[in-house]
């Protein structure tokens, strides 16, 4: 480690606090629920001293001056509170403080609206927070996560079959899921493209695609940071939707005074597929939390769990339909997946200004997934005979055993200094298979050690931030570095922001997408004895407010990326195996992205503009010369807004506009032979020629949904609700698609006489009718 | 009905009106495709078939056509190619010429060819419209199996496979009155034990056979395409000048009787 920083924090660690004030510190909480309480603003009156609350609902200012201080804290969802303390010139821990829920016009529109306020505008060069009320405001989101994700700046997608996306240019597996701080590997279920999380238990939704602390590693392109409740203290509430597809619950509770828990679950299935086509099918998903206090210290014990079956195949429409194609053609897919983690994580108040939290949790991920297409056509005239036996297999563990600390120490010129450690240790496995040849399944069991120091003060209208993290896969490599700075200027009406760091990633994902009819998951393959997939960004930033209520965000970034990889499945099942398939390329990826958000009048939610581009080199392809990288989409317009028309009926638009799909078009077509040993014979199946990656720029996309959402009054859903013992009834209908008529081209197939057709699997609307009760 | 409700559904109605296309049409087309050339040239499948008879190896050509080629003319063989195939220590040339046949279009053979095992062969495949293809292979050993190796039960097949001396792949057939069996294995080096599962109810089986890979049939074989549209891959190649695989396979049959031993 650089010795200068090792000075830097003595000097800083023996030098502090009682000479400029004391540094005050507490929790804030839902007086009702409990709940800690993010993005709360506390304010020292009569000063310019303030902060807010963190993700654990932990706040600290630092250098109070000594005497009487006022402190306010307030949000908009609850009442201001203020409190009244003298400072003596030592640091002060005040608990726990509680604020009132205060009853606001449309609680999610204001909340979202007012989310300039309510998160910690300044520092975070690069971050999208949403209320997880937008999840519930939205009907054709789902609820869910990744839907929402879809519609924040810089995200973009490359299949729309696939769940998967990419930020800011980056490869799909460069992005971190995290709930609760435990990484989830693949956090989407089958087909369906829906986050494994129940809204219901989400609490907080945090994206950061750009400028992340040292705190953060193992990726390079985005952190999505979901939170999860922790329980109402003091009675149980929860919702409940059954449905004809399937069981939706949670329930939150306390257990004694001082601990609380929250648990909910899904389990889904198609019982259309199921008895109709004879497809067994399964979606489950399952959260818990458990919380506790002991004396200054926080304890979290989170579970997890989610496993996804589907298995179809066409031949069992055989029973309805007594025909010979039944016989010459078939295709399916079989996908099994299993996700389960579990973590214990403590957070202890040493002193006022002094944190330190602990981190242990075990995730793990397996997917088996096939995807086959067999037919056979004979030519009548004794021609050669068409013959195409396609047959892909993946298989893919990983389990990951983390143990993690961090010290927190808040200290003068409102300097937070954080010094972490952490340790990963995987187990990966790998097989694949093409057409009945498997690969060999690989093992490897490496382990990820890093170091980091993470700085940030305050002087004035200046925030820096400075950190350094040092990691490397086993002791007996070369430590990395990855240096990470930001800069912001307040100004009176706007903010600046600069951002540079670099960040390395040790897992690769296998890029199957050309390969499997559709790639639904990451496949996870570590770069033990590799170079480490490298990004460097650089981010400018410009931040402000319209109006009291609109502010605006403009931001620039350039990526170098000096190392990724590209995955030959080709090549994979050769004496080389999955190392030889593994090939190093480059990349860049640079962009400029709008977005406004704020309320007007019954209007709210936000408006986004991206302009960006995205290119990769591999020397096998193409020989090194540069081409669009699969999820380059120069054009990116996206809206999601919520208007009132009365205080019980919200109404919903949600619209993306974008570029189309890079696509490779074929110059013409050859004969791929399979070559039949018992007879001597063979088939051919034409395939394309394809000089040039991604050559053609697809048409541009339109995708407008809108919703409906009416608190009920009166009528049986509402006296149902109060039958049940609830006083929330909720009636919502959505439309999806609504310009189906517009053609989204996923593909281009060929007929003879007719010419290219654009295929698109957004075909018809979709409406959706919901009832749901909260109690 | 609610002003509002109003509102929207006529402008979700105006809008999907203005942005339509039928099912029927071809839809919006790509605006912006680098060009690439379409550079002609043959494929070809080229088979050195060691199984104790003769005339049983093949070479197959094809050409590569542009996707929009249709019509009654349209055909992919290529008939007219000189097709050479020399031999190594000591050199010979065998031609391969075309021949009719009705069941399978584009065959070169030579009547009186057997291939040697251990012995490298090239192959010249060249038309005047076409550039010349060209490759080479070594017919791998017969696949044997160890003495005293080969189990049969009623539910399962087993024998060690001799070592190759080569990474390869194997295909086994385990033929009897009404079922067949076919499995494909990737061979390490070294002797190999393989197991075939028997089917319940299925008829003792009549005949094993082991048909094993040169280095250029099993890259080919085992090689991925993809069958997505607009989709980059590099068409699977052991050849040079064009596209395809020449390679060999040597094949082994057991007859299995009552007599065949045993458990």
């Amino acid at each position: 480690m650089n010795k200068w920083y090792l000075w830097w924090i003595c000097l800083i660690l023996t030098w502090s606090a009682p000479v400029l004030g004391g540094t005050v510190s507490g929790y804030v909480n839902n007086a009702e629920t409990g709940e800690t309480i993010i993005g709360v603003n506390i304010l020292v009156e009569e000063t310019e001293m303030g902060t807010t609350t963190n993700q654990e609902g932990f706040f600290a200012i630092t250098s109070v001056p000594r005497g009487a201080a006022r402190i306010r804290f307030s949000h908009i969802a609850f009442r201001d509170t203020v409190i009244r303390l003298e400072i003596a010139g030592t640091d002060e821990f005040l608990g726990t403080i509680s604020l009132t829920p205060a009853p606001i016009r449309g609680e999610a529109i204001e909340v979202t609206a007012a989310r300039g306020e309510i998160t910690e505008p300044a520092m975070d060069i690069a971050s999208f927070q949403v209320s997880p009320e937008v999840l519930r405001e939205v009907p054709q989101l789902g609820k869910d996560v990744f839907q929402l994700v879809k519609y924040s700046p810089g995200v973009t997608i490359s299949d729309p079959l696939s769940p998967l996306y990419h930020v800011r240019g980056s490869e799909t597996g460069a992005n971190l899921v995290q709930l609760d701080g435990m990484t989830i590997y693949n956090p989407q279920h089958m087909l369906s493209m829906q986050a494994i999380f129940n809204p219901y238990a989400i609490k907080n939704v945090e994206m950061l695609v750009g400028g992340f602390d040292a705190q953060y590693g193992g990726r390079t392109a985005s952190i999505l940071n979901i939170t999860t409740r922790e329980g109402h203290h003091r009675e149980v509430r929860g919702e409940f939707r059954p449905s004809t597809g399937g069981i939706v619950g949670a329930v939150e509770f306390p257990v004694d005074k001082q601990s609380t828990a929250m648990i909910s679950g899904r389990v889904l299935t198609s019982l259309t597929d199921y008895v109709l086509l004879g497809t067994p099918n399964l979606m489950m998903d399952f959260n818990g939390a458990y919380r506790r206090l002991i004396g200054n210290t926080r304890v979290r014990l989170s579970l997890f769990f989610a496993r996804d079956y589907i298995d179809y195949d066409f031949a069992r429409f055989g029973i309805y339909f007594d025909d010979p194609i039944f016989r010459d053609y078939s295709t399916g897919f079989k996908t099994n997946t299993t996700n389960a983690a579990t973590g214990f994580k403590t957070r202890s108040i040493l002193t006022p200004a002094l944190v330190l939290e602990t981190h242990w949790y075990y995730s793990a991920f397996r997917v088996d997934n096939r995807n086959f297409i067999h037919f056979q056509i004979e030519e009548n005239n004794g021609g050669n005979e068409i013959l195409l036996d396609y047959d892909t297999r993946v298989i893919n563990e990983i389990s990951d055993l983390t143990g993690r600390a961090r010290l927190s120490f808040y200290t003068f010129f409102n300097q937070t200094l954080q010094l972490g450690t952490e340790g990963n240790f995987y187990r990966f496995a790998n097989n694949t298979g093409l057409s009945g040849t498997h690969s060999d399944r690989v093992n490897h069991t490496p382990n990820l050690y890093s170091v980091y120091f993470q700085d940030k003060v305050e002087l004035g209208p200046i925030l820096a931030k400075a950190g350094l993290r040092f990691s490397t896969v086993d002791p007996e490599h070369a430590w990395n570095t990855e240096p990470r700075v930001s800069l912001a200027f307040r100004l009176p009406h706007q903010t600046i922001k600069f951002a540079w760091g670099r960040y390395n990633q040790y897992i690769t994902t296998l890029n199957t997408q050309d390969y499997e009819i559709s790639q639904y998951l990451d496949y996870y393959y570590p770069l033990r004895s590799r170079t480490p997939i490298t990004s460097t960004h650089y981010i400018a930033g410009l931040e402000g407010n319209l109006t009291t209520r609109i502010d605006y965000s403009i931001s620039a970034y350039y990526k170098d990326l000096s190392t990724v990889y590209r995955f030959d499945y080709s090549t994979v099942l050769g004496a080389e195996g999955f190392e030889g398939a593994l090939e190093p390329g480059a990349g860049e990826a640079m962009g400029i992205e709008f977005l406004i958000k704020g309320e007007y009048g019954p209007l709210s939610g936000w408006i986004g503009y991206t302009l960006s581009k995205s290119i990769r080199s591999f020397p096998s392809v193409m020989n090194g010369k540069t081409y669009r990288f699969d999820g380059d989409q120069p054009h990116n317009l996206k809206a999601l807004l919520l208007y009132q028309i009365t205080p019980a009926i919200t109404a919903n638009f949600t619209l993306r506009v974008s570029s189309g799909f890079p696509g490779t078009w074929s110059v013409g077509r050859v004969m791929h032979y399979t070559y039949k040993p018992g007879e001597n014979d063979f088939g051919g199946y034409p395939v394309e020629i394809t000089p040039a990656k991604n050559n053609v720029r697809y048409p541009p996309r339109v995708l407008l949904d809108a919703g409906w959402k009416k608190r009920l009054r009166s009528g049986f859903g509402y006296h149902l609700a109060q039958y049940l013992g609830s006083d929330e009834s909720y009636f919502t209908l959505s439309v999806q698609n609504i310009l189906f008529l517009y053609r989204n081209p996923w593909m281009y197939v060929y007929f003879p006489d007719y010419g290219y057709y654009g295929m698109d699997i957004e075909l018809v609307p979709i409406i959706t009718a919901g009832y749901s009760i909260k109690f | 009905m609610h002003r509002s409700l109003i509102c929207f559904i006529l402008t979700a109605g105006v809008l999907l009106v203005t942005s339509c296309y039928l099912p029927t049409d071809p839809g919006p087309q790509p605006s912006s495709i680098t060009e690439t050339e379409f550079r002609p040239g043959m494929s070809v499948l080229g088979i050195l078939r060691l199984d104790g008879a003769t005339g049983s190896s093949f070479i197959h050509l094809t050409r590569t056509f542009q996707t929009e080629e249709t019509g009654d003319d349209f055909t992919l063989t290529v008939s007219n190619a000189d097709v050479r195939v020399i031999g190594t220590n000591p050199d010979f040339l065998y031609h391969f010429s075309y021949i009719e046949d009705e069941l399978r279009d584009g065959i070169y053979s030579n009547a009186g060819f057997v291939p040697v095992a251990g012995r490298t062969y090239h192959l010249e495949a060249s038309s005047p419209e076409f550039p010349t293809v060209r490759g080479s292979t070594v017919v791998p050993e017969p696949p044997a199996i160890e003495t005293g190796s080969l189990t049969i039960t009623e539910s399962r097949i087993a024998f060690t496979l001799t070592d190759p001396g080569i990474r390869t792949l194997l295909d086994v057939h385990l033929i009897s009155q009404d079922t067949r069996i076919e499995k494909r294995i990737s061979l390490h080096s070294g002797n190999q034990f393989i197991t075939l599962t028997i089917p319940e109810n299925a008829n003792p089986p009549e005949s094993l056979s082991l048909y094993l890979y040169d280095r250029n049939l099993a890259d080919y074989l085992s090689s991925a395409i993809t069958i997505k549209p607009q989709a980059y891959q590099e068409p699977a190649a052991t050849v040079t000048g064009g596209y395809g695989c020449f390679g060999a396979v040597s094949v082994t049959t057991l007859e299995l009787t009552a007599d065949s031993p045993p458990e």
